[in-house]
C-alpha cells in the first residue's frame, strides 16, 4: 500500500522534471504527460483497494486508523526529527483519487485543447501540469508538516508556472504574480503554524501531532487561525480571496485543475486533516468556518453580475469551497470531503464545457457575445446543465448528496450564523448557475465571428465521462458518508432542494428566453460593483499600494530634493579631490575586480594557515 | 556506507571552484549571478557537512544566514542586471564600466 502511494507520488512529479528537461515530439510529451498521470491514478485505486479508505478519525477529531509508512529519514535537527514518509488513511487516499482522476481527465482534455501550442510551450505546459499535480499528491500524502509544506510550495509555484503560461500577455503575467504573492501569505502563516507545533509538540509527524492524547489541545486556537490563514489563500477565502478570479488569464483547463483538483482542495484537505486542533478550538473554528460561510455568500453574490464566463465559474468556486471549508471545519467532515469529490466532478465540467465553447468561439469568454451556442456545440451544452444542476444541488445530481449534506450537518450542530449564510447562497447559487446557462446556451447568437463547431475527441470524451459523473457521482458521496459513520439528514436537506428550485425558477423567468437585457434587474452600479469583486482591488490599491509609493515618493523627492543635493555636492568634491590617486586603480572591468577579490580571499585563508 | 566529511568538503571545493571560474571567465551578468550563487552554496555545503560532522549546530544556523544573504544578492544583481539591460540593450560585463576612473 506505501509502495503503491509512492508510486503514485513519484511517477508525476517524475514525468514534470523528464518533460520540462528533455525535448520530444508532441507525440512524445503527450504519452509521457497523460501516461504519469494514468499510471498514478491506477495506483491510486490500489490504495484504495488495499485497504486505504478507512476512516480517518476518532472521537475529538484525533487520527486514528492511518498508517504511517517511512521509507527514509530526511532531517535531524536537535530533537525534532523529520522522516520521508508517507500517510495513508481515508482522507488522503480520497484526494489522491480526486486528483489523479479528474486529473488525469483534464490532462486528456488538455491534449487537444492546447494542440494549438508551439512545440515547446505543449512540453512546458505538460510539464507544469505533471509537477502540479505530483506537488498535489505529496501535499496530501505527506506524513508531517514538513513535508505537507513542500508540497504546499510546490502546488504554489506550478500555480504560477500555469497561470502565467502565456508569458507574453501583461495580463496573464500580472495574475500570476498575484496568485504567488497571495498564496506566499498563506506559506508564512503555515510556517509559523508548523513551528508553533513543533515547539509545542516536539515533533511535527501527524502520528503524534494529532493522534489520541495528542500535547495539542492548548495553544490549538492560535495554531488553528494560522492554519486558517494558510488555507483561505489557498482556497481562495476570504480575505485572501482575489487571485483566483484573476487566475483565469491561464488556460482553461488549467483552470479546470486548479479549481477542481489539485489546488482550491489543498486548504480543506489541511483543516481536515487537523480536525483534532479545530475540535479543541471552538474559537479557531468559529473563525474558520464564519469566515468560509460568509465567503460562500459573498462569492455567490459576485457570481449574480458576472458577465466573463470563467470568472463567474471562478465565483462559484470560492463560493463552494466556502461550504467545504465550513463543513470541516465545524466538524461535518464527511460531508465536507465528500462535497470536494462532488465539486471536483462538477466544477471540472463546468470548465470543460466553457473551454470547448472558448475553442469554439475563438478564445471569447464574455457572455455578452456568445448566445445561442445550444444548437451548435450539443455536447457542451448538456455537460454544462449536468454540472450546473449539480452545483445547483437538485437531486439526485452530485452537488446535493454533499452541498446540502453539509448544510444539513451544519443545522444539526447548531451553527446558525454559518447555516443562514450557506442556506442564502445556496438560493442564489442556482440562480448564477442557470444565468450564465441560459444566456450562453439560450437564445439567439449575439456575434457574428464564425463558429468552429468541431470538437475533438480528447476534448468530448473527458468532458462526457465528468457530465456523467457530474449526473450519478452523487453515489460515491453518499457510499463515503455511510462508510465514515454519518448518515445523511434528509429533513434539513429538503429546506435546501426547496432554496434550490427556487433559485432556479427565478433564473428560469428572467433568463429563460436567453436574452441578455434580463440582466436590466440589476442596477448598473450594482452590478459594477459586483463585477470588480466589491471594489475589493482598491480597498488593496489604497490601503498598501498608494501608502508605499508615497514613501518612494517621499524619499525621492522630499529628501533629494531639499538642501541635501548642496551638502551631497560638497562632499563629493572633497571625495573626488582625495581620490586622485586611487581612482586610476578602477578599471571598470568587473571581471577584473572579481580576480582581485579572488585574490585576496586566497591570500587571507593562506595567512590564516600560515599564522596557525 | 556513510558518506565521509572528506568527500563533502571536496564537492564543495569543486563547486568553489566553478563558481569562481564562471564568474571570471563568462561575461554574461546573469550567468555571472548564477556563478555567486554556486560559490555560496559551495560554502553552504561546507557549513553544513562540518556540523553534521563534529555535531554542532553553528554551522547549519549559520547557513540559513548564508541563504538570506543569498536572497538578497539576487534581488539587487537581478535589478541591476534588469535595469542594465533595460537602458544598454545588452548585456556584456565589460561593457558596464561608466564607473572607471
Amino acid at each position: 500500500m506505501g509502495v503503491l502511494a509512492l508510486v503514485s507520488l513519484v511517477l508525476p512529479l517524475l514525468g514534470g522534471f523528464v518533460l520540462g528537461l528533455v525535448p520530444g515530439s508532441r507525440r512524445l510529451v503527450g504519452w509521457i504527460g497523460a501516461g504519469t498521470v494514468a499510471l498514478a491514478f491506477w495506483a491510486a485505486v490500489g490504495m484504495a483497494f488495499t485497504g486505504g479508505m478507512a476512516f480517518p478519525w476518532g472521537s475529538g477529531g484525533a487520527l486514528t486508523t492511518g498508517r504511517d509508512w517511512v521509507f527514509g529519514q530526511w532531517a535531524a535537527v536537535g530533537s525534532l526529527n523529520i522522516p520521508l514518509g508517507l500517510w495513508i488513511d481515508g482522507l488522503s487516499t480520497v484526494f489522491a483519487l480526486v486528483i489523479t482522476g479528474v486529473g488525469l481527465l483534464i490532462v486528456v482534455y488538455s491534449l487537444s485543447y492546447m494542440a494549438g501550442e508551439k512545440e515547446r510551450d505543449y512540453r512546458r505546459y505538460f510539464a507544469g501540469i505533471d509537477l502540479f499535480i505530483g506537488a498535489m499528491l505529496l501535499l496530501v500524502l505527506a506524513d508531517n508538516f514538513v513535508l505537507l509544506l513542500i508540497g504546499w510550495a510546490g502546488v504554489g509555484f506550478a500555480s504560477y508556472l500555469l497561470i502565467g503560461f502565456w508569458y507574453d500577455r501583461p495580463l496573464a503575467v500580472v495574475a500570476a504574480r498575484k496568485a504567488f504573492i497571495l498564496n506566499t501569505v498563506g506559506d508564512v502563516a503555515l510556517i509559523l503554524a508548523v513551528a508553533d507545533i513543533a515547539l509545542r509538540t516536539g515533533s511535527v509527524r501527524f502520528a503524534q501531532v494529532l493522534g489520541a492524547g495528542s500535547p495539542l489541545s492548548s495553544g490549538a486556537a492560535g495554531i488553528g487561525i494560522l492554519l486558517f490563514v494558510a488555507a483561505a489563500a489557498k482556497s481562495a477565502q476570504f480575505p485572501l480571496q482575489s487571485w483566483l478570479s484573476d487566475a483565469m488569464e491561464g488556460p482553461t483547463p488549467v483552470s479546470a485543475l486548479i479549481h477542481a483538483a489539485t489546488m482550491v482542495t489543498a486548504g480543506v484537505y489541511l483543516i481536515a486533516r487537523c480536525a483534532l486542533i479545530y475540535q479543541a478550538s471552538p474559537v479557531a473554528a468559529g473563525i474558520a468556518g464564519d469566515l468560509a460561510a460568509f465567503t460562500a455568500l459573498g462569492a455567490a453574490v459576485a457570481a449574480v453580475a458576472a458577465y466573463d464566463l470563467k470568472r463567474g465559474l471562478a465565483y462559484s468556486t470560492m463560493s463552494q469551497v466556502g461550504y467545504m471549508i465550513a463543513g470541516v471545519a465545524f466538524g461535518a467532515l464527511a460531508a465536507g470531503v465528500s462535497h470536494v469529490i462532488m465539486h471536483a466532478f462538477f466544477k471540472a465540467v463546468l470548465f470543460m464545457s466553457a473551454g470547448i465553447v472558448m475553442h469554439a468561439t475563438g478564445d471569447e469568454r464574455d457572455i455578452r457575445r456568445y448566445g445561442g451556442l445550444g444548437k451548435h456545440l450539443p455536447l457542451a451544452r448538456v455537460a454544462f446543465l449536468a454540472g450546473a444542476l449539480a452545483l445547483a444541488g437538485i437531486p439526485p445530481f452530485a452537488g446535493f448528496w454533499s452541498k446540502d449534506a453539509v448544510m444539513g450537518a451544519l443545522l444539526a450542530s447548531g451553527h446558525i450564523v454559518a447555516y443562514l449564510m450557506l442556506a442564502a447562497a445556496a438560493l442564489i447559487t442556482p440562480f448564477y448557475a442557470f444565468r450564465l446557462y441560459y444566456l450562453t446556451f439560450g437564445g439567439e447568437r449575439r456575434s457574428n465571428v464564425p463558429l468552429h463547431t468541431t470538437v475533438p475527441l480528447s476534448m468530448r470524451w473527458p468532458t462526457a465521462t465528468l457530465a456523467v459523473l457530474a449526473v450519478v457521482g452523487g453515489g460515491f458521496a453518499v457510499a463515503l458518508q455511510r462508510s465514515w459513520g454519518s448518515g445523511l439528514d434528509l429533513g434539513s436537506m429538503a429546506i435546501s432542494v426547496v432554496l434550490a428550485l427556487i433559485g432556479w425558477g427565478l433564473a428560469y423567468r428572467l433568463y429563460g428566453k436567453g436574452d441578455l437585457a434580463s440582466d436590466r434587474w440589476l442596477p448598473e452600479p450594482v452590478g459594477a460593483i459586483l463585477r470588480s469583486e466589491y471594489g475589493w482591488e482598491t480597498l488593496w490599491h489604497w490601503a498598501v499600494v498608494e501608502p508605499a509609493h508615497a514613501i518612494g515618493k517621499w524619499v525621492v523627492l522630499g529628501w533629494d530634493g531639499s538642501a541635501w543635493p548642496a551638502a551631497e555636492g560638497a562632499l563629493a568634491g572633497l571625495l573626488s579631490l582625495g581620490s586622485q590617486g586611487v581612482r586610476l586603480w578602477q578599471s571598470g572591468l568587473v571581471r577584473r575586480y572579481a580576480l582581485t577579490m579572488l585574490w585576496g580571499a586566497a591570500l587571507l585563508l593562506l595567512w590564516a594557515i600560515i599564522r596557525r | 556506507m556513510t558518506v565521509g566529511l572528506p568527500l563533502y568538503l571536496a564537492l564543495s571545493t569543486i563547486l568553489l571552484v566553478i563558481g569562481a571560474l564562471g564568474l571570471l571567465l563568462r561575461r554574461d551578468p546573469l550567468v555571472m549571478v548564477m556563478s555567486i550563487e554556486i560559490m555560496w552554496n559551495a560554502a553552504n555545503l561546507a557549513l553544513v557537512a562540518t556540523a553534521r560532522h563534529y555535531g554542532q549546530m553553528g554551522g547549519q544556523v549559520f547557513a540559513f544566514l548564508v541563504i538570506t544573504l543569498a536572497a538578497a544578492d539576487v534581488a539587487i544583481g537581478l535589478g541591476l542586471i534588469v535595469l542594465v539591460a533595460r537602458q544598454r540593450g545588452r548585456l556584456d560585463a565589460d561593457r558596464l564600466n561608466w564607473l572607471k576612473g
